[in-house]
């Protein structure tokens, strides 16, 4: 059927491109073989992202974007608009899971240096994915109009209002008013359908291509292309490469339905996940004169949230948490050139690598938790007596420097030879 | 032998959804004992101004003339939403404010506070109403249901103490009534809950056929790749 001398179809002869850009990157882009369990969540992040266009696309039909009528309108969409809640529960939910997603695909290159030398474009432009992803977040999070969005409108952006000199105008002008209010609403509105989704869009397909053109790396940290030739497809291919279709697509069927099943289950069966994906505070409307108990942000802003308060004000000035916070996320985007290791997998890198890594992750995830401000109440629980505030703020700031001190680790480790390979790299992957 | 198998597996079918539909008939019968009593003790002061009458009658498969008999008692029309009669005025003279509107209460402070709100009233002669309450101190709502739940003293904690006048039910009757009453508060929150008990177990079905077919899939054009499992 697709022999060589077999006749182009009409729109093979009138856009032979097409056909061009499905062998590059599916038919006769060559993954190795070894692929484990981690590397379902690329394909499931853009499985998230599509459903999250969907959905978002339909939600837009019914949503009004005014502080009078937002919130009314998501209750009309939740009751009166077919199907609105079934919609509105996939785009709500979708968004929390393309995080899980995000956070175990980021975790999948750390763990396999998936950011090495020669993929640090494709790092670099996920890094800014996960950047323009918060943003969409952030902003899709507020449009609700619910207390909690406006909350944390309030908090997020006053963050600007901590830059020196101009940091109120910056507020004001980020805003469009002296609060979060309508003008707020409408141009988060139009940056979270329209301005944002683009801009993902576009680093997506800079993603993927530049990814396509380097290679995938795989669990072993060795390059498919420096073992031998022979593939019983393609005898120039490499030998331990497999062509993305069908190989790669059949198997990623597979992860997309197991992700789909825990997705509808959470649809239909706990929608709110406990108030840890739809949190009770955001079922009341705005009120600009009732603040919240707490104010925390989502789950997946929580370890960020806590660094930032974890860093006391000096020198008059809030300014450090914000920069503290802002070098979090920077310093990902430095990973590439902090990590200057020449083994990139995690099963031949050596013990120290295994212990900061590990370190590392439970640093993250205990800032969760203290960012949700479960650490707090679970102290006043446990230990009654003790000042749960003080202790908090011990932990949270053991951890910030457990967080920080992973990057510094690396840096050093890689750089004063204190690396020593557990075991010596396998000639081809296994 | 194969006809007994699919007989017995037909039974097993229809022994689950029997089940499945009992417990659906239990729920519904709550929920709609829960709607009399709030549109008996509630709605004369507490909106729902997302619900509809129609939606509810669709929902908890009420009779046309329970629905005209509220309809008929609030002025209301059968495509608007449960709005009291209360007005701001009126409000304001008997409890300082407006009752708030109990839509979304329950999604908001969780069914288990509700239920603990509504048993929590204590006679507190130092109130403006006469009342207090253990959840929500110096709340202005006097107790809905001290008919049916007796009228209790102040514990010297701010909790309800010794009864001072018998309620009308026996206690644990009267837990059962709440019981009805927070459940039909957390569907009018969510009335999806309705569509999604039905439709999700079908929809997961689907989807842990669709992935088994997927894997089997996977299996067969992996057959031949090294290493892997199913490999020949």
């Amino acid at each position: 059927m697709s022999g060589p001398d077999r006749q182009p179809s009409w729109l093979e002869s009138r856009l032979p491109s097409l056909g061009q850009a499905w062998r590059k990157h599916v038919s006769e882009y060559y993954a190795p073989r070894n692929f484990n369990i981690w590397y379902y969540f690329g394909s499931l992040a853009l499985l998230a992202l599509v459903n999250q266009l969907v959905t978002g696309l339909f939600l837009a039909m019914n949503y009004q974007p005014s502080a009078q009528g937002a919130f009314d309108s998501v209750q009309y969409i939740m009751r009166d608009v077919p199907w609105g809640w079934l919609i509105r529960y996939m785009h709500a939910v979708g968004a929390s899971l393309l995080f899980v997603v995000i956070f175990l695909h980021m975790f999948r290159g750390l763990m396999y240096g998936s950011y090495q030398r020669p993929r640090e474009l494709v790092w670099l432009l996920g890094m800014l994915l996960f950047a323009a992803l918060m943003a969409e977040a952030f902003m899709g999070y507020v449009l609700p109009w619910g207390n909690m969005s406006f909350w944390g409108a309030k908090v997020i952006i006053s963050l600007f209002g901590t830059v020196p000199v101009v940091g109120d105008r910056l507020v004001q002008w980020i805003m469009g008013d002296f609060l979060p209010a309508d003008a707020t609403l409408n141009r988060f509105f139009a940056l979270h359908v329209i301005g944002l989704p683009l801009a993902i869009l576009v680093l997506v397909g800079l993603h993927v291509l530049a990814l396509h053109d380097v290679g995938s790396n795989n669990p072993d940290g060795i390059e498919i292309k420096d073992g031998p030739r022979g593939h019983s497809m393609d005898p120039a291919r490499p030998a331990d490469g497999i062509p993305f279709h069908p190989y790669y697509t059949s198997k990623d069927l597979v992860g997309a339905g197991v992700f789909l099943w825990i997705g509808a289950w959470i649809v239909f069966f706990a929608p709110t996940m406990g108030g840890w994906f739809l949190e009770p505070d955001n079922f009341l409307p705005a009120n600009p004169m009732l603040t919240p108990e707490h104010i925390a942000p989502v789950w997946y802003f929580t370890p960020f949230y806590a660094i930032l308060r974890m860093i006391p004000s000096l020198f008059g000035s809030a300014l450090w948490g914000t920069l503290v916070m802002a070098a979090s996320i920077l310093l990902l985007f430095a990973l590439p050139w902090i990590d200057a290791g020449t083994i990139r997998s995690i099963r031949y890198r050596g013990r120290g690598f295994r212990w900061a890594l590990a370190l590392f992750v439970l640093a993250f995830l205990g800032l969760g938790l203290v960012g949700a401000g479960l650490v707090a109440k679970w102290l006043a629980v446990l230990a009654p007596a003790v000042d749960a505030g003080f202790w908090e703020l011990l932990l949270g700031r053991v951890l910030t420097l457990m967080y920080f001190g992973y990057f510094l680790f690396l840096g050093l480790y890689t750089r004063l030879g204190w690396e020593r390979p557990c075991k010596p790299l396998p000639e081809r992957v296994r | 032998m194969m006809a007994r198998g699919w007989r017995r597996g037909w039974l097993f079918l229809g022994l689950v959804c029997s089940a499945l539909a009992s417990v659906q008939a239990a729920d519904r019968a709550s929920l709609q004992r829960g709607e009399r009593m709030f549109m008996a003790d509630c709605a004369a002061c507490h909106s729902l101004k997302y619900l509809r009458y129609s939606r509810l009658q669709q929902d908890l498969d009420l009779s046309p003339e329970e629905v005209r008999r509220d309809l008929q008692r609030f002025g209301a029309k059968a495509e608007g939403p449960v709005i009291s009669p209360m007005t701001p005025r009126i409000a304001g003279y008997a409890f300082g404010k407006l009752p708030p509107d109990l839509s979304l209460e329950t999604a908001v402070r969780g069914p288990g506070w509700v239920r603990r709100y509504l048993g929590g009233f204590y006679l507190d002669p130092s109130a403006p109403q006469g009342w207090n309450n253990a959840v929500l101190q110096n709340a202005a709502m006097p107790d809905p249901f001290w008919r049916l739940q007796g009228i209790r003293a102040n514990d010297g904690h701010g909790r309800p103490g010794g009864l001072l006048v018998p309620g009308q039910v026996a206690p644990r009757a009267f837990a059962g009534q709440l019981d009805d009453l927070v459940a039909f508060l957390s569907y009018a929150a969510t009335p999806d809950v309705i569509q999604r008990r039905v439709l999700g177990p079908w929809v997961l079905a689907f989807l842990a056929l669709f992935t088994a077919l997927a894997w089997a899939l996977k299996r067969v054009v992996w057959k031949d790749v090294k290493g892997s499992r199913g490999a020949t």
